[in-house]
């Protein structure tokens, strides 16, 4: 035997030694554990950018631009 | 299922769909837990095993991340050693002390099998002597080179050291080894 085989066999002695712990099995169970990936975007965050831009639009649309935006400054209060 | 033993079958089986994703990290869980958590406790005495979920969560959350011309091997050993790293720096805890480790070790022998039965002899005594006068990156220089089998390359990127101090920090160990150890050898 030389070292390298020596302490191979030291090593998994040890290593043989330590208690294992199953993976968590259940997908739900990982989810709790925070084990599902990261979602990069999601349709709430989509359909929240939409209706944010909608409105930032109607705020600086001239109101000639289109007849929709007299329409939306018809009901104005105060015009 | 065996863990696909090429790199390239990893990084094509994580993309393929979820359960296979699930099926590929359930395995290099089984496949990993023993040797990570020896790892641990080369450097943190406690929670070793805690760390270890912690790491098998980044390791999770990056599979896509990994680069396949590199060893497998090599990226889980260098997220390990780099959540240890950083886990030292935010708690300032003690770093192992290699004596208490292995009083615990040696009492913890079982000698029903006749490996352990080997090891319960002088020749573990003088192995655990031996790796209580190393430091804590000589001792995980010595696991990665003895244990894994891995290039001074390979073990330098870990460690993020110059694969020239890995040889003659190698050097230096298989030197204490051998006038420790002679009388061992076959």
């Amino acid at each position: 035997m030389d070292d390298k085989e020596i302490m191979q066999q030291y090593y998994r002695s040890e290593i043989e030694k330590i208690k294992t712990i199953a993976p968590p099995a259940v997908v739900s169970e990982r989810d709790q554990a925070g084990f599902e990936r990261l979602k990069r975007f999601s349709l709430e965050n989509v359909f929240g950018c939409l209706v944010t831009a909608g409105y930032l639009f109607t705020l600086i649309m001239p109101e000639r631009w289109f007849s929709l935006g007299k329409l939306i400054f018809s009901f104005r209060p105060g015009f | 299922m065996k863990l696909p033993g090429r790199n390239w079958q990893i990084f094509i089986q994580c993309r393929k769909n979820e359960d296979s994703r699930k099926e590929l990290f359930d395995q290099i869980w089984n496949q990993y837990q023993g040797r990570i958590v020896y790892f641990i406790r080369n450097m943190i005495r406690d929670n070793a095993e805690d760390l270890f979920q912690d790491i098998m969560l980044k390791v999770y959350q990056n599979l896509e991340r990994y680069n396949p011309v590199y060893s497998f091997d090599t990226w889980i050993y260098t997220i390990a050693r780099n959540h240890c790293l950083n886990h030292l720096n935010r708690k300032k805890i003690s770093i192992v002390n290699p004596d208490s480790e292995n009083t615990e070790t040696l009492e913890g022998m079982d000698n029903d099998s006749p490996e352990k039965i080997f090891f319960d002899t002088e020749l573990r005594q003088n192995i655990e002597t031996l790796l209580r006068r190393l430091d804590r990156d000589n001792r995980q220089i010595a696991f990665l080179y003895y244990y894994e089998g891995m290039k001074n390359r390979n073990i330098a990127h870990i460690m993020k050291i110059p694969t020239g101090t890995v040889k003659s920090r190698l050097h230096k160990i298989r030197a204490l080894l051998k006038k420790d150890l002679e009388k061992f050898y076959g």
